[in-house]
């Protein structure tokens, strides 16, 4: 006991070790991985990020264009962030929110009939 | 005497995973004991042949929570050697880095486990704010507290800046200062040594025969450590193995609350003569070929075996962690020791069931 | 680069094994390959850090005598190939019968490789 002592004096007259949690919140460091951001208007739906993913968890459809997330299956890697060829993915430091249920995010990019009135 | 059969686990307080010890009781001593494992069999081995072998970095670095880094940096010293790649001298540094950065945050947790075993609370929650600070800079480098996905086939993905390894050095040397006094409780304190001197004894040769390996290996007199071959960078930063000879629950705490301050001192002097240049080279092809490679983990010795036939598929892919080596030295540490010592001899060989099962 | 392994006879194995105990080395694993027409056991032997491996050909339907008498902790490893692979291995020290990892009504040998190119389905795959 006489050697744990000190600790427990020290102990009893220092701070808390943790934190006040919803008045004080942790501040992220500025690389860490919390989830992913998709841009559709950079990408190309060349599918390499969902060939890339160890996760499985991207699905690119190249004829619709569309672009599909299944964001609880991420095990935010960043070999999409790292890979894709037109930087359509951010890595962002806030973690994704606990949730009900599961949920998809799906994202469309431009038409090719609806672009060319556009340009 | 009757002889009663209790079973211990697969869930219990001081195990953080399921493992079942069937243990028979003459009185309070432990007679005989029969292990059950599986319950956590992911069939991670077979997943290896269905992924590409890029892929499999990430699976790899999920056999074990703990020495995550370490499994994902095995796994790709093991493809850069059946494909002959040769990895940039600052990555063979930052995997060091990396590796030790690990085992301190390894070790001070099963310190922390260790004093909770006996019931040391205090003593428990001391260790884990300490290691909360290790935590932070992996979180810092790597981006994730525990997985740090760090380490790629061809090198190391993330670097560091001088900011970071300024840092990092603050870091470090305040836990070691912290240290500084929480380690004399696991060395001298009349409590932790009642629970653990002589409890749970192997000897040198019964440690060699059953294949121990790592700390619970040195813990009993064998002076071996693959750190000694010089994998990566270890042979250029000059290393001694840590050395206890009582081979008790006791010897192996010794050992690991040594190896804490080495492996900040290993850090450190990595972070230290760091060279520039590249940390990464680009890897083109398949691996085709075998392998076998050998890293020393926090807890012991890992064994791969990667075999990979031209394609972007392996055709096996084999690990054998520390814990799996450690259950036939448990099955002898065990008997004659008396009920209330079950957990705290099981603890000592620092068992990770993910691992053992994969 | 890739490692070596001295080939040895199913018969040798025992005597072999015996050797490397009375030598002193220490046992670290045996990893089961299957090759389709045939097993290939390696098993790895270490001395102050210097890994040594005894190879051993087996076809699938022959019998091959466990170690584990000679290194009693090979018995895990050798459950777990002969669940895992199907490898007839007779006498293991502690034969757990198949239940180290697997339940009751479960594919039987569920690492063994079919003819090439099966293992690209399954848990996996996207286009
Ligand atoms: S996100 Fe990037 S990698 Fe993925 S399809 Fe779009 S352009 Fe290609
Ligand atoms: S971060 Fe990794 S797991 Fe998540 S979508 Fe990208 S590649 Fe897949």
């Amino acid at each position: 006991m006489a050697v744990m002592l000190p600790n427990i004096m020290k102990n009893l007259f220092s701070r808390p070790e943790t934190r006040l949690y919803p008045a004080e919140e942790r501040i992220l460091y500025p690389h860490t991985r919390g989830h992913i951001e998709f841009d559709a208007d950079k990408c190309n739906f060349c599918t390499l990020c969902s060939k890339k993913c160890p996760a499985d968890a991207i699905k690119v459809d190249r004829a619709n264009k569309t672009w599909t997330l299944d964001g609880y299956r991420c095990i935010v890697c960043a070999v999409c962030v790292e890979d894709c060829p037109k930087e359509a993915i951010q890595m962002i430091e806030q973690w994704r929110t606990p949730a009900f249920s599961k949920t998809v995010e799906v994202y469309e990019g431009p038409k090719p009939e609806e672009k060319q009135p556009e340009a | 005497m009757a002889k009663i059969v209790t079973p211990f686990g697969p869930q219990h307080p001081v195990l953080p995973e399921p493992l079942q010890l069937n243990i028979t009781y003459e009185d309070e001593k432990v007679v005989s004991v029969a292990p059950a494992i599986g319950y956590i069999h992911r069939g991670l081995e077979k997943a290896g042949e269905l992924n590409d072998f890029p892929q499999n970095v990430f699976l790899v670095e999920r056999v074990c929570g703990i020495c995550s880094f370490m499994h994902g940096m095995t796994y790709c010293e093991a493809i850069e050697d059946i494909m002959g790649v040769e990895i940039p001298p600052r990555a063979k540094y930052l995997r060091v880095f990396y590796s030790e950065l690990s085992r301190i945050h390894s070790h001070l947790l099963w310190l922390g486990l260790l004093a909770d075993a006996f019931g040391f609370e205090s003593l428990f929650m001391k260790y884990w704010a300490i290691r909360e600070r290790i935590v932070d800079l992996m979180e810092m480098t790597g981006g994730h507290r525990i997985i740090l996905s760090a380490s790629c086939i061809g090198g190391v993905r993330r670097d560091l800046t001088d900011e970071q390894i300024s840092i990092i050095e603050k870091t470090l040397l305040e836990v070691k200062n912290e240290l500084d006094h929480v380690t004399p409780v696991i060395l001298k304190d009349y409590t932790v040594k009642k629970r653990t001197v002589g409890i749970g004894v192997l000897s040198k040769e019964e440690a060699l025969t059953l294949g121990a390996v790592g700390p619970v290996l040195r813990a009993s007199g064998v002076a071996q450590d693959l750190r000694q071959t010089g994998y990566e960078a270890y042979g250029e930063l000059g290393f001694e193995p840590i050395v206890e000879t009582d081979g008790d629950s006791y010897a192996r705490a010794v050992v690991r609350a040594r190896e804490v301050y080495q492996a900040i001192e290993l850090a450190l002097e990595a972070l230290h003569h760091l060279p520039e240049g590249e940390a990464q080279v680009k890897v083109k092809g398949n691996p085709n070929g075998e392998t076998i490679q050998r890293v020393e983990q926090p807890r012991g010795e890992v064994l791969w075996y990667v075999k990979g036939n031209g394609t972007k598929n392996l055709v096996r892919m084999r690990v054998r962690t520390p814990t799996y080596a450690h259950i036939p030295a448990l099955l002898k540490m065990l008997p004659g020791c008396e009920m209330a010592d079950v957990p705290v001899v099981t603890l000592s060989i620092d068992p990770c069931i993910s691992c053992t099962e994969r | 680069m890739s490692f070596e392994a001295k080939q040895i006879t199913p018969e040798q194995l025992i005597n072999e094994t015996q050797q490397m105990f009375n030598e002193g080395y220490r046992f670290v694993t045996a990893t089961c390959v299957d090759e389709i027409e045939q097993f290939r056991i390696i098993y790895s032997f270490d001395r102050e850090t210097e890994l040594v491996n005894l190879e051993v050909a087996i076809g699938k339907e022959e019998q091959l005598p466990s170690v584990s008498g000679v290194y009693l902790c090979a018995f895990l490893v050798e459950n777990e190939i002969k669940e895992l692979f199907g490898v007839n291995i007779s006498d293991i020290a502690v034969d757990l019968g198949g239940r180290l990892y697997m339940i009751e009504g479960a594919d039987p040998h569920p690492m063994t490789r079919k003819e090439k190119k099966k293992a690209a389905k399954g848990v996996k795959k996207n286009g």
